[in-house]
């Protein structure tokens, strides 16, 4: 028979390493298995260059994309409900068998004619990143870079965020345009941004997350043995990097250590008090995004 | 007719002065942003996103009337070389060309702008906004330009003769 | 379909197109119809295609475009670049080729004020080519001058193709900026040494004349008042980026309303000259990112046939030096540059040239200074050459097209030179930009 080649695209750069590595090794892995089954991937749109990342939802709806590895920030247009993977505490073991992806799996097909096969990335936080030491639990007087992801929590801490293409962040930060900005554990040095850097504001917050998706009409012309292949890439992907993350964390941490990244420990009233706020906006957006499935969703999500 | 091609000419006149106007509030949003900052006042975030929507509306408001004044940069190296006829046949293929990429970006810009109405897509970055209102630009300037070219068309037919061959264009750049 | 295959329909289809002299942007899109129904996928391809020319366009980083384009354009129809190369003019005196000598210098001044090339050859062009041919001035040493320094405003920031480059080819917009001053001066130095020599050796190329006897007031004070205030402008821009008020995005805006400001001070600020510009500057912003809604579908059915893919491993099995890659990639632009313009330029070779250049190695902010230069002298390369046709335009009318040809010979000339020494020395484009903004 035929090989069904699937189009897969991502908003991580190919020359990302930390990130990308990741999907690489899932493509890898699905031809390897899927070459006895007809079945083969092959990435044409990684990072910027092909197609930018917040049309990738569209474009992975319509068939012109088959298969992507994105944020649910780049397609909350299409599904406001995305935005919520990246307040969900549970691991995404849990989420399988919880009735999370019960939830999220038919409202992707509706809304998107996608089937969700599965999240990555999940227990990577979200940190604030400072040129300057704040006292608390608060951002009164500084300007932090950021996106929609962080905007609610930024208002909230009284900052004020400013929005500017990560390329430009540096030359930014140096000239103090702004004081700091938002951006996961993993990846600050490839935008050279520890050499202006001083602070990492710990606790983390909220969870970085990539959520698989495959064109339903693709999905469903796959053989059973084709759909297997994919899910059990998916899933071994998902357990070891529920596995191998800590060192991760760990790694970049002393990484960023090395480099003249102090971290800031929010203690006691102040940490509880910084992460409630994180909690408190983060939902109430969700909330306001999807008044119906935001209640449900939280309910599966969030760790009692 | 021919107070139907006055319209026609008056609204892309239209189209140009509201481009000019949006690149004049581009510069004094941008610079009461810097301001802003620059005093410690606060930010306008939102700026950055109403700067984006009228380099969109600028371009496909003005693309019909820049059309009209043939100030789209082309390349004439073999429309100069040979002979009127040649000119000729060749303004009919690229008059045609032209035709039928409009009315194919008046079709599918109008369908894309149904489908995002019909299914209510909006976009959250600061403001939220709705998406089908970017989209709609595309349908209307596709057809302000689907007309332009069979005018174009129609004058070549009609002037059994000389298209007035493209002079370089300031590309500006 | 086999990807050398799916490259030869698409780039055959895009040169028929503009051949027949439809425009530029419709080409592109026309070919677009074709490899998105191809190769994105029918139906779903063409809506594709209407988001791409939507969102393509919608990005904070192309507004620097149309506010450079409108600070010179500004300049331009107030009268400030006149009254500017008139100070100029009084300012150099009892040197050979004098008045080529004032056509360096105030188009290296106007060109580090404006955006646009063209505007700059129009108005030196239309100002000093009559006085210098009064003069008896040869041909060659009338135009050359005018057409070498109507290249350097692209390379001396405020400069809109810098920006474009930047954007389409992703590289840091600042660093970029900064990286085309020492180049762009240099490239105007050479054209100074190389007018006094040429008419010290040869006195009948630039005939010297009699000059009315200013006295030292009157010489230096227009330079004082109409010149160094301007130069405040080119100040306000780089410094801006500098001093961290703005991002070097924002910073043409700031450019923009410097421009208005000075032309209030000069009390040349006419609600007609305004209008004029705004409208001009609409025009040129319209056609350019027209051409930007196209280019994005085109490199993306580009990577989704293979082409960039098979191209570029054919490239890493052919082995060769970066070096070799980098001559060869310099030499298909020149080629390129002879028969169109920038904007096409860039959109057809960048999809290619971006991943070759991160596969050797390139530093990008070297290599966009490179692909600038290259820009640069390709806008005077025969036939094509978009500044020849406007010289031509503004010329009288008993100049030929083959006098402006030779004309700009030995400044293309001079231009590779700059080009083969950026090369050789990189610390030219990159000394600059290292020294303020990088790490
Ligand atoms: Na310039
Ligand atoms: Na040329």
């Amino acid at each position: 028979a035929d090989t069904v080649t699937l189009k897969a695209g991502t908003f991580l750069p190919s020359v990302d390493r930390i990130w990308y590595p990741h999907i690489r090794t899932w493509i890898k892995r699905a031809n390897e298995a899927g070459a006895a089954h007809g079945l083969q991937v092959k990435m044409v749109a990684a990072g910027f260059k092909a197609m930018n990342p917040f049309q990738m939802g569209n474009a992975v709806k319509s068939g012109v994309l088959d298969l992507v590895h994105l944020s649910g920030t780049f397609y909350n247009k299409l599904l406001p409900i995305a935005d919520a993977q990246k307040m969900s505490t549970v691991p995404v073991q849990q989420q399988r068998t919880n009735g999370t992806f019960a939830l999220l799996r038919p409202l992707h097909a509706e809304k998107m004619n996608v089937h969700y096969l599965g999240r990555w990335g999940d227990g990577v936080n979200f940190h604030f990143y400072l040129t300057k030491p704040i006292q608390g639990a608060s951002l009164k007087g500084f300007k932090i870079r950021g996106t929609s992801v962080y905007q609610s929590f930024i208002e909230a801490l009284g900052g004020v965020m400013i929005t500017t293409p990560p390329s430009q962040a540096y030359a930014g930060l140096e000239r103090g345009v702004f004081d700091g900005l938002g951006w996961p554990l993993w990846g600050i040095h490839a935008w050279g941004w520890q050499k202006v850097l001083k602070y990492r504001v710990e606790p983390g917050f909220f969870t970085a997350e990539v959520s698989v998706l495959v064109n339903l009409d693709t999905w469903k012309k796959l053989t059973p043995a084709q759909q297997k292949v994919l899910n059990d890439v998916q899933i071994r992907l998902e357990n070891e990097f529920g596995t191998k993350r800590e060192e991760t964390n760990k790694s970049q941490r002393a990484l960023q250590a090395r480099d003249g990244v102090k971290a800031i420990v929010l203690e006691g009233a102040e940490r509880k008090k910084f992460l409630e706020t994180a909690t408190r906006a983060g939902w109430a957006d969700v909330m306001k995004k999807d008044p119906v499935n935001g209640p449900k969703i939280r309910k599966l999500t969030e760790l009692k | 007719m021919v107070r139907l091609s006055k319209v026609y000419d008056a609204l892309l006149e239209a189209l140009g002065i509201i481009a000019a106007l949006l690149l004049a509030f581009v510069v004094l949003g941008i610079t009461a942003e810097i301001v802003v900052r620059g005093t410690g006042l606060g930010s306008l975030p939102w700026m950055i996103e109403i700067v984006e929507y009228s380099l969109l509306a600028v371009t496909f408001l003005a693309a019909p009337w820049v059309l009209k004044h043939s100030a789209h940069v082309s390349v004439d190296l073999l429309v100069e070389i040979v002979g009127p006829r040649g000119r000729r046949i060749l303004a009919l293929v690229a008059n045609s060309a032209g035709l039928i990429v409009c009315a194919v970006i008046f079709y599918y810009g109008l369908r894309s702008t149904i489908e995002l109405y019909a299914a209510d897509t909006k976009i959250f970055k600061i403001m939220t906004i709705r998406e089908w209102w970017l989209f709609a630009l595309v349908p209307v300037s596709g057809a302000l330009m689907a007309i332009e070219f069979v005018c174009r068309l129609f004058r070549w037919v009609a002037a059994s003769g000389e298209e007035p061959a493209a002079r370089p264009v300031d590309t500006g750049l | 379909m086999e990807w050398y295959f799916a490259l030869g329909m698409l780039l055959g289809m895009l040169i028929l197109f503009m051949a027949t002299g439809l425009p530029v942007a419709f080409s592109f899109f026309a070919v677009n119809l074709v490899g998105a129904v191809v190769f994105l996928g029918g139906e779903a391809g063409l809506m594709q295609l209407v988001r791409n020319a939507v969102w393509s366009v919608t990005t904070f980083s192309l507004a620097p475009i149309p506010l450079f384009i409108l600070m010179g354009e500004i300049m331009f129809h107030t009268g400030m670049a006149f009254r500017a190369i008139d100070a100029v003019d009084r300012l150099i005196a009892r040197v050979p080729g004098r008045l080529s000598l004032v056509a360096v210098t105030g188009g290296t001044i106007f060109s580090t004020l404006s955006g646009s090339t063209m505007a700059n050859v129009a108005m030196l062009g239309s100002s000093l080519l009559p006085e210098m041919q009064r003069r008896g001035y040869h041909p060659s040493m009338a135009m050359g001058p005018i057409l070498g320094t109507g290249g350097i405003a692209m390379l001396i920031p405020p400069s809109a193709l810098a920006v474009l480059l930047a954007s389409l080819a992703q590289m840091p917009v600042a660093e970029l900026l900064i990286a085309g001053i020492v180049p762009g001066l240099l490239i105007a130095l050479l054209f100074f040494a190389y007018i006094v020599v040429r008419c010290r050796l040869n006195p009948g190329l630039a005939p010297a004349y009699v000059q009315e006897d200013l006295a030292p007031g009157d010489r230096f004070i227009p330079f004082l008042i109409y010149v160094v205030p301007l130069m405040t402008l080119f100040v306000l821009v780089v410094g801006s980026i500098l001093a961290g008020w703005a991002t070097p995005t924002e910073s043409a805006a700031l450019g923009a309303v410097g421009a208005v400001i000075a032309a209030v001070a000069y009390r040349c600020l006419t609600r007609h000259a305004l209008r004029t510009a705004l409208v001009e500057a609409a025009k040129v912003t319209g056609m350019a990112l027209f051409i930007i809604c196209a280019s994005v579908t085109f490199a993306q059915i580009l990577a989704f046939s293979g082409t960039v893919d098979g191209l570029l491993e054919i490239t890493i099995e052919l082995d060769f030096s970066p070096i070799t890659l980098l001559i060869l990639m310099l030499l298909i632009l020149l080629a390129l540059g002879a028969f169109i313009d920038q904007l096409s330029m860039m959109l057809i070779t960048l999809p290619f040239f971006m991943p070759l250049a991160q596969h050797a190695g390139f530093d990008l902010v070297w290599y966009g200074v490179l692909l600038l230069v290259v820009l640069e002298v390709s806008l005077t390369t025969p036939p094509f050459g978009l500044l020849l046709f406007v010289m031509k335009g503004v010329a009288p009318p008993e100049i030929t097209l083959r006098q402006v040809y030779v004309a700009a010979g030995p400044f293309i000339a001079l231009e590779l030179l700059v080009l083969i020494l950026v090369v050789v020395y990189p610390a030219l484009a990159t000394w600059l930009p290292n020294l303020i903004i990088r790490p």
